[in-house]
């Protein structure tokens, strides 16, 4: 009967059978040896050469690492075929983010490209979800106070995008997000200012009065206060000040401005989308047709939208208050 | 990160805190050694311990531990983006490295499973061999080793064998799956695992998910071959669950009441991610559902004279409850370990998706495997005694 000596205490007055004493259990053991010997012999033989000689690592690593192809290629060896893409890049807040960040290694995709391969082998990665933007620009309290980052559900809101599910590149294009009319080491040298954002989690903060004893921060208002009070009075009002004049921080003191006049920078928010909600924000339909439309002569039709909209929906900017930037150059 | 969800923040997350690596794979890998080591425990309870009443399901605890075990490891492989390299931890362990001690550990316990079932299963196998022709038959003489020999004295040896692994197993049972709290308890920036109580709960909550599933399995297998459930049997298993039970909760609550008295300066952190982040999972389900309501229902069971269809019903639905507790558990511990930022001001959020890589289809998949193992095991050969109930109601 199965399983009849399998009692605690069945058995016992077989104590003296050897363990040994039948085939199979001479047989089992055997199998057993075997095995533990052969996982041995197995394990000995897939030991790597030359290991553990210098260190916990083989000793021919160091040669074959140092022999290894790379697989990131560097943003040289991208310019040399996506020469528009590079430039966009190269001038914009993008310049430190190498292509290969977004794009994934491009080593089987250069090799690709000099064999004359078909164009569906080494394709690279190039659909971006917001996860891969937000990787960066999420706004996180540990993240650098005047690196641009936003709150999803926020940033919608403000720039009227009802569909949750755009990605970020329906409006900023990565190569150049800004659309900077210039390069960004070119852009003027601000000190460095301080949002309430910097500090408080909440951006309700920024409509209340400051408290009494509160720290001394550095603000626009306390420079550009004539501005300001003009912008409030705008329709442009509930936006920082660094939505559009974006600071970009060079050290601990200063940083750059890089305030911009390039229409595609104001057409981020209002080019028609079918993402976006309609009313609140006024949308162009194209941005090309309108300015042909409105320009009263030829000159006109090189006119940004800053040009005509500028002092009227913005800020006063060609007045006394801001007359020593205008020098400098104006609305760049 | 290509396309993935984007987890909700609360407080002062470091950017590489936001994301949640160790996943619901990881949350298995503990659930399904705990239960190798319960279940073990169960069948050293007979063979050791002199638990005449758990015969039953002495054999079909150390073949389920075996079933297990062949796949205890089976959500790390799936949570590793280069499984193969999970070999090297065996071909050149490293002697500061836990994960290999894990590796050395688990291919000792393998090994006296795999004796002590080939022992514990020998009658079977020839019984097996005798009844069967052709290649099914060879295949059965080969797994019996061509000797087909069972008398009372082969009885006894395989006992003696038998016992004498389930006596060495007990301990390498207890390191295996203590091991797997040590892997969380010394990781000493986490408050939330960093704590020697780790191994011991560990431990004690695999004791308790491995006596639950098997009477779990051992009702849903009466009830399909349509057999009274034994009775003593599942009584005693119910007694140990809920005596196990006690200790695990108890020192469980004892672990966080011990931060909570301190008052060190991650309590702060710890009790919003204990009432608010973790509050369903480790509130609700692990204390209230999972803990507070099976140690009633079993003490009901132990310490009141009920009808044995009332006892059956307590019983099982302690079972699965406390299956679910361990389950919960064990995600506490793994997923709320890293939804609290080492800032100790922010916390992130973790849901595992559907159809993810490693989300919670593949580890339903990896979970039901082994039970279907069980199955394959039980049609290849008897898995419970041909003289109890449940062995004799053995589909043919």
């Amino acid at each position: 009967m199965a399983g009849d000596a399998h009692g605690p205490d069945g058995g016992d007055e077989h104590r003296k059978t050897g363990i040994l004493s039948f085939p199979y259990s001479r047989r089992f053991f055997a199998l057993f040896l075997v095995a533990i010997l052969g996982g041995l012999a197995v394990r000995a033989a897939l030991r790597p050469e030359g290991f553990g000689e210098i260190g916990f690592f083989r000793t021919g690593a160091l040669a074959e690492e140092a022999a290894r192809e790379p697989t990131l290629q560097g943003k040289g060896v991208c310019s040399e075929c996506h020469a528009v893409e590079f430039a966009a890049h190269e001038k914009d807040v993008h310049v430190t983010v190498q292509c290969e960040d977004c794009h994934g290694s491009g080593d089987q995709h250069v090799k690709a490209r000099k064999e004359g391969l078909p164009p569906e082998q080494g394709k690279m990665f190039r659909e971006l979800a917001q996860a891969n933007c937000l990787a960066c620009h999420r706004r996180l309290q540990a993240r650098p106070k005047l690196f641009p980052t936003i709150d999803i559900g926020e940033h919608f809101a403000t720039v009227g995008v009802t569909d949750p599910a755009t990605k970020c590149q329906s409006c900023h294009n990565p190569h150049e997000p800004l659309f900077l009319d210039r390069k960004v080491e070119q852009a003027r040298l601000h000190p460095l200012i301080h949002a309430c954002t910097d500090c408080h989690a909440d951006s309700a903060i920024r409509t209340k009065p400051l408290p009494e004893g509160h720290v001394v921060t550095f603000q626009c208002k306390d420079c550009h206060a004539g501005v300001l009070a003009d912008f409030k009075t705008k329709p442009h009002k509930d936006l920082d000040c660094q939505m559009c004049h974006v600071f970009r921080q060079d050290s601990e003191f200063s940083g750059r401005i890089l305030k911009n006049g390039n229409p595609k920078f104001c057409l981020m928010c209002h080019q028609k989308q079918p993402f976006r909600g309609k009313g609140r924000i006024p949308q162009l339909e194209s941005f090309e047709a309108h300015r042909n439309e409105m320009a009263a002569d030829e000159s006109e039709k090189q006119n940004r939208c800053v040009d005509c909209h500028g002092e009227e929906k913005i800020h006063t900017m060609h007045g006394p208050v801001v007359s020593s930037q205008a020098a400098e150059g104006g609305t760049r | 990160m290509h396309g993935e969800a984007i987890s909700e923040l609360m407080g002062f997350v470091f950017p590489n805190e936001q994301h949640v690596t160790w996943t619901v794979m990881i949350v298995l890998y503990p659930y399904i050694t705990g239960l190798v080591a319960g279940a073990f425990i169960v069948s050293s309870l007979y063979h050791l311990f002199g638990q005449e009443s758990l015969k039953p399901v002495a054999r079909f605890a150390l073949v389920s531990s075996f079933a297990f075990l062949l796949f205890a490891t089976m959500p790390l492989l799936l949570h590793l983006g280069l499984p193969t390299r999970a070999f090297n931890i065996m071909i050149t362990p490293s002697s500061s490295s836990a994960m290999a001690g894990f590796g050395i550990v688990y291919l000792t316990y393998m090994a006296i499973v795999v004796v002590e079932v080939w022992f514990s299963m020998r009658e079977e196998i020839v019984g097996r061999a005798l009844a069967t022709t052709g290649v099914l038959g060879f295949l059965f003489k080969a797994l019996a080793l061509f000797d087909l020999r069972v008398d009372e004295r082969t009885r006894a040896l395989d006992h003696r064998v038998v016992r004498f692994l389930a006596g060495l197993g007990i301990p390498v049972a207890c390191f295996l799956h203590g091991y797997v709290g040590f892997l969380f308890g010394s990781i000493k920036a986490n408050p939330w695992w960093s704590t020697p109580m780790m191994f011991i709960i560990f431990l004690l909550s695999a004791i308790v998910s491995g006596i639950a599933v098997l009477i779990l399995l051992f009702y849903v297998i009466s009830w399909v071959r349509r057999v009274e459930v034994d009775a003593p049997c599942v009584q005693t298993m119910a007694n140990f669950l809920w005596g196990f039970m006690i200790i695990d909760v108890a020192l469980e609550l004892m672990q966080i009441l011990s931060i909570a008295y301190q008052q060190m300066a991650e309590w702060e952190a710890l009790q919003i991610l204990i009432e608010d982040k973790l509050f369903w999972s480790h509130v609700v389900i692990q204390l209230l559902i999972g803990s507070l309501v099976p140690f009633l229902l079993l003490g009901l069971n132990s310490l009141v004279k009920l009808r044995q269809r009332t006892r059956n019903v307590l019983i099982f639905s302690s079972s699965v409850l406390l299956l679910i507790q361990v389950l919960a558990m064990r995600w506490n511990v793994v997923i709320g370990g890293q939804l609290m930022s080492k800032s100790f001001r922010g916390y992130t959020s973790y849901m595992p998706g559907l159809w993810d890589h490693e989300g919670l289809i593949v580890a339903v998949v990896v979970f039901t495997v082994p039970f279907l193992l069980l199955r394959f095991f039980d049609f290849m050969v008897p898995l419970f005694p041909s003289d109890s109930a449940i062995g004799k109601g053995r589909p043919s």
